[in-house]
């Protein structure tokens, strides 16, 4: 790499640090992984920068290589998390401060518990503000199994929004 | 609201970042005048079965240490579970029966979090075997707030699930993880549950078993089963549920070793979800794969390796998204042992096409 490939890098990965260490956050939910997720994925960014900038949408790129690093360290059969079959059930006695961590708590668990390509999608989709072939070519599924792993993950969040709020996609 | 924003919301605060950009820039330009290294994906180690291929003689012939580089820790802290284990030490484990409700390790943290590794197992008498079905969950209890839960099975576990940063312990500090049968206890008879925490160790400082005498011999050469066989149905199903590329038998690839060079054949890229390399030694090594003359770096949790004399069978996915292989594009992919001589076998499965069931 050279001293001005280098600069670029050093700039794009200044400037996407924080993005990319929340969307690791949301897939793993767990800041010390999110962090050798992102480490990870920042080198190899850094093996193939000048591949990832002549991409044609590079945070997509990046973010694709973030998820397949979560995705790959997540492969084990034997490690297994079981889905809830149903969301917790939400308190209704708590304090306003309480509600609003347990529901923050809540969101994060029951994103957890969605399976992890359905997670992915998730994340990718409506976090990471991706497009659903964007989604698709980086999960390497189809763009209709994009959209019903999409839904299906909101269904399951939706009904932990605060007090039923409506919410669009960002994009 | 988007829903960016009530993601960001459950976020909170991002903490300080607790890796060095810097370092992490000089490691990449370290390994850049080494020659290019790619990643793989994850491994998976599965008993049973038995295999095709030789290979490997001629190599480096270093013996592991059969005694612990380390000082001991006695077998009464560990309940039951070795001191070394799949390339962990084992500083706590406890095994207790179902009915017993729970179970608590406390131990002090010898090496980075990042090496930790936890084994959750179910250990049933023939007479409980019929009632395998009504064996309870196990939850484990990782702070207040989290807890993950586990099938009670006799498979081992690694790697809580979510491991919150909460129970994340520095070197030197004490921890504890609880494990807790859900619901009442149950009095299955003999049935018991256990937990060992284990921290990896390197390949050269690991306590390996002693040597069998007899030698248990060559890897048996009878074919790697399918994965139907390999696997149990519930894991595959969670498997296809989630969308996993399972490897196509049907298309393996066997690797025909020359006993004095390392094992490789020419392939074709089948697609994101690339290669399933099955590979069973029948002494402790480790191997180095390429693909393309390219070195796949191993797994986050180490080298793809052999811990032991078991013959166990390893499956290794190495998907490499990085080297941007068209489906069909041909490849060569080639495994080396590292550090022994000595008998092993292999082949290559591409992960099927199947896209994930809806």
């Amino acid at each position: 790499m050279t001293p001005a490939d280098e600069r670029e890098y050093r700039d794009f990965v200044a400037a996407r640090l924080e993005p990319l260490r929340r969307a690791a956050y949301l897939l793993c939910r767990d800041w010390h992984t999110a962090d050798d997720l992102v480490s990870i994925t920042i080198g190899k960014v850094y093996r193939h920068w000048r591949r990832v900038r002549a991409a044609d949408n590079v945070d997509a790129y990046v973010r694709g290589v973030l998820t397949h690093a979560w995705l790959d360290e997540r492969r084990r059969p034997w490690r297994r998390e079981e889905p809830a079959a149903e969301p917790p059930e939400r308190g209704t006695t708590a304090a306003p401060g309480a509600a609003a961590v347990a529901e923050r708590l809540d969101l994060l668990t029951l994103l957890a518990r969605l399976p992890r390509r359905q997670r992915a999608v998730v994340v990718l989709r409506f976090y990471c503000d991706l497009s659903v072939d964007a989604t698709a070519e980086i999960l390497g599924i189809s763009a209709g199994t994009v959209k019903s792993y999409g839904a299906r993950g909101l269904a399951s969040l939706r009904l932990l929004m605060p007090h039923n709020e409506t919410v669009g996609e960002s994009s | 609201m988007s829903y960016r924003s009530v993601f960001d919301q459950a976020i909170g605060e991002t903490p300080p970042i607790g890796f060095d950009v810097e370092a992490a820039i000089r490691r990449e330009r370290r390994r850049a005048r080494r020659g290019p290294l790619l990643t793989a994906a994850a491994v998976v180690v599965v008993a049973g079965g038995a295999a095709v291929v030789v290979g490997g003689g001629g190599l480096p012939a270093s013996v592991p240490p059969a005694q612990p580089a380390t000082p001991t820790v006695g077998p009464d802290a560990r309940g039951g579970f070795p001191e070394y284990l799949d390339g962990t030490r084992i500083v706590a484990g406890a095994m207790a029966p179902l009915s017993g409700g729970s179970i608590t390790l406390e131990f002090t943290v010898p090496a980075p979090w990042a090496e930790f590794v936890l084994f959750v197992r179910c250990h049933w008498s023939d007479q409980t075997l019929e009632h395998r079905h009504q064996l309870p969950p196990l939850d484990l209890t990782l702070s207040p707030t989290e807890t993950a839960r586990f099938p009670c099975e006799d498979s081992t576990y690694t790697d809580p699930p979510g491991a919150p940063v909460e129970v994340r312990a520095g070197v030197g500090e004490a921890h504890t993880l609880v494990l807790a049968v859900e619901g009442s206890p149950r009095t299955l008879p003999e049935a018991r549950f256990g937990m060992a925490v284990g921290f990896r160790v390197p390949f050269d400082e690991y306590g390996f078993p002693p040597r069998p005498d007899p030698d248990r011999g060559t890897p048996a050469l009878v074919g790697i089963p399918p994965l139907e066989e390999r696997l149990d149905a519930e894991t595959l199903a969670e498997m296809r549920e989630a969308g996993v590329p399972l490897p196509d038998s049907d298309a393996r690839t066997v690797l025909h070793a020359d006993p004095s060079r390392p094992m490789r054949a020419e392939v074709t890229w089948p697609g994101p979800g690339g290669y399933h390399l099955l590979l069973r030694a029948d002494r402790p090594n480790l191997f180095e794969v390429r693909i393309d003359g390219a070195v796949v770096e191993p797994t986050r949790r180490g080298p793809v390796a052999v811990w032991d004399y078991e013959q166990t069978l390893g499956w290794y996915e190495f998907t490499v998204p990085e080297l941007d292989l068209a489906p069909g594009q041909p490849v060569e992919i080639e495994v080396v042992p590292t550090v022994l001589a000595g008998e092993w076998i292999a082949a290559l499965e591409p992960a099927a096409a199947e896209p994930p069931r809806e």
